[in-house]
């Protein structure tokens, strides 16, 4: 149902922006987006979400959202990926949290489904961030790591981590084409 | 060469950091350029920013029969296959897809696909460049126009590459046009057949081939859709009215030979233009009018002052003197719209003295409620008659005439009313412009010497001797 070169993060930009509620304006690899997209670690180089924007309507209105899309067919490594997003989510927070109300995973495969009610913990994001203690503390110590880990932003970041799993029979349930014209007011802001 | 600055303008927005702020700049950027591009669009912000579905501009243009719109989507994307995919979604609205970043398009095969689904679905895929391309014309009034018209019909795959390949052909056109050469005018033609929906290329293609057919070329010679009526369409008559000034009286000799005031009076010039000037120069002898309206006019402090008559059409074809203007129309009820100035009538005495070299064939006298009428069977003059000075003793002082008949020496019929300020030809007589307006302006007007003197040149025969200027508008360079 999709055109050849849509991967999963414009997958992810087109249902979410179907659904009415979000604004993806910044889409990674598109040059001018990534560095919006861009954080550094502590110990140096970057890191960069797979796309950002903003959230519509209601008590969402105006919030701002960081994401990533693991387009996989099977678990695969997303546990891996999943615990370095949380750890990349803390240091993102602790740079600009103006900028991160929400950090959304988006996925079409579950993962860790052993540990799935630990996902979106305080604990977890500590697990994330002493994983790669390197990167975020700048500290290679795990004993010393831990003593640097704030409470305060492993809540704060868990508080904000969303869920969203897609696949290709979801992403039809949208609204039909001539529909969602309709209901997308342009006069908005006009 | 587009320089660049839009380009660069774009990108420095887009490093702004708060993203609200950075969209707001960007559209801001690009609603600038869009109206050099076209100055009369009307732009609206959406809320939204390089959104699949919403647009992030709305253009808006006016029109007498409703506004109508078309939307932008500014895309980060400028891979074809995200293009291709952003287009699918939103091809229905025949909108504008404005890459914010260069498009090379280097794989010519995938470009050739964008290029046919945009054309096919007459929507524009363009970007910064292309859109500077094409703007940065618009100090010309024909690229203005052909800039408006990619803004609103503008279609397939426009970028710095296409945009120069179509000013340059449209140029040559022009020129061709104008020196009657087939090759460069049809390959004019083609291209914006080819890059504009019909009907916006319809325009430049009608404008061609007015300028083609008052170049002296012969209609069904002319490469391109031809419109079959011998007339200029209005569109192409008002563009060539504002156009840079065509300084050949032979050029406005043929376009005069295929309009009517009735079609000037739908134009709109409240200003007037040289063109329209040359254009009345040579065809004041051959326009043909029923009616003209005197209307006093104090020019306001805006108003540019000109010790001159000059034409306008405000409503209607009118020539537009310091203190008064003279609107002409194919029927006195067209003149409805311009307000009389109301008078009572015109003392019989200051009649004869500003109906001199007329014969005045008929009478209307008003006093105190009362109407009298005194006229000839056979057109002859009546002022003379003894009765006439016994009717005018008789009424008593406060007697006005406020309709008079007037035969002219070519034995055309027309009447004055006084009252409205209004002479018109008896019984449907047309009279030439060059006919009407003397009598008119003489019956309706204490004119001042100059003013006779400045009435006697307008009525004068044009002069086509050998003050003949090379055309110089096409020369845009």
């Amino acid at each position: 149902m999709h055109a050849k070169g849509a991967d999963g993060a414009r997958r992810a930009k087109i249902y979410l922006e179907a659904t009415t509620r979000a604004n993806v304006y910044w889409v990674n690899p598109a040059d001018r987006a990534v560095p919006k997209l861009t954080f550094p670690w502590l110990s140096g180089g970057n890191f960069s979400f797979d796309m950002g924007g903003v959230l519509l309507g209601g008590d969402l209105e105006g919030q701002e959202f960081l994401a990533e899309s693991k387009n996989y067919a099977s678990a695969q490594d997303q546990g891996t990926h999943y615990l370095k997003f949380v750890a990349q989510c803390y240091r993102a927070f602790t740079l600009r949290p103006e900028r991160c109300d929400n950090f959304v995973w988006i996925a079409w495969s579950p993962f860790l489904v052993t540990r799935w009610d630990e996902l979106q913990t305080p604990a977890f994001v500590r697990e994330g961030v002493l994983e790669h203690r390197g990167r975020v503390l700048g500290e290679a110590d795990p004993d010393r790591a831990r003593e640097l880990v704030d409470d305060d932003t492993t809540k704060a970041v868990a508080d904000r981590l969303r869920m969203m799993f897609l696949s290709s029979w979801h992403e039809k349930l949208t609204p039909l084409r001539p529909d969602l014209f309709n209901l997308l007011n342009f006069e908005r802001g006009l | 060469m587009a320089d660049g600055k839009f380009s660069a303008r774009i990108e420095n927005a887009l490093a702004i950091e708060e993203p609200w702020n950075s969209a707001r700049a960007v559209k801001e950027i690009v609603a600038a350029e869009f109206h050099t591009l076209d100055p009369r669009v009307e732009i609206k912000f959406t809320e939204y920013f390089n959104h699949t579905f919403a647009p992030d501009l709305v253009l808006r243009w006016p029109g007498a029969s409703g506004s109508h719109e078309r939307y932008v989507y500014l895309k980060y994307n400028s891979e074809i296959e995200f293009l291709l995919d952003d287009l699918r979604m939103v091809e229905n609205n025949r909108p504008i897809l404005l890459g914010l970043e260069a498009q090379n398009w280097r794989d010519p095969e995938s470009a050739k696909e964008l290029a046919l689904a945009s054309k096919e679905s007459d929507t524009l895929v363009t970007d910064p460049a292309g859109v500077e391309t094409l703007a940065e014309q618009s100090n010309n009034k024909f690229f203005r126009l052909v800039g408006s018209a990619f803004a609103q019909g503008g279609r397939g795959l426009v970028n710095e590459r296409i945009a120069r390949l179509a000013t340059m052909s449209l140029q040559a056109g022009l020129q061709g046009a104008r020196a009657v050469e087939q090759q460069p005018t049809a390959v004019a033609a083609m291209l914006v057949q080819e890059l504009l929906r019909s009907e916006y290329a319809g325009r430049i293609v009608r404008l061609l081939q007015a300028i083609w057919v008052g170049s002296g070329g012969r209609l069904e010679e002319f490469p391109g859709d031809r419109s079959l009526d011998e007339y200029i369409p209005d569109d192409a008559l008002q563009f060539l009215l504002e156009m840079e000034v065509i300084d050949d009286k032979f050029f406005w000799d043929r376009v005069g030979q295929r309009v009517t005031v009735a079609q000037l009076n739908r134009l709109k010039l409240p200003d007037g233009s040289p063109n329209l000037e040359l254009l009345m120069l040579v065809s004041r002898h051959r326009l043909w009018a029923r009616a003209c309206r005197v209307r006093s006019e104090q020019p306001v402090l805006s108003d540019e002052v000109r010790d001159k008559p000059y034409w306008v059409i405000d409503r209607h074809l009118a020539l537009k003197w310091p203190r008064f203007v003279a609107y002409l129309a194919a029927t006195v009820d067209q003149l409805e719209d311009v307000p009389e100035n109301r008078h009572d009538g015109l003392r019989f005495l200051e009649l004869t003295q500003r109906a001199s070299g007329m014969i005045i064939s008929d009478l209307e006298w008003s006093s105190d409620g009362r109407i009298l009428r005194y006229s000839s069977e056979d057109h002859e003059d009546v002022a003379h008659d003894p009765a006439v000075w016994e009717f005018e003793r008789g009424l008593g002082a406060y007697a006005l005439i406020r309709r008079a008949g007037i035969t002219l020496p070519s034995r055309k019929q027309l009447y004055a009313d006084f009252m409205t300020n209004t002479v018109g030809g008896k019984g449907g007589t047309k009279l030439v412009l060059s006919e009407l307006l003397p009598p008119s302006l003489q019956l309706l007007r204490d004119l001042t010497n100059e003013e006779n003197e400045q009435l006697v040149e307008q009525s004068s025969a044009p002069d086509y001797e050998a003050d003949e200027q090379p055309p110089t508008l096409f020369d845009l360079d």
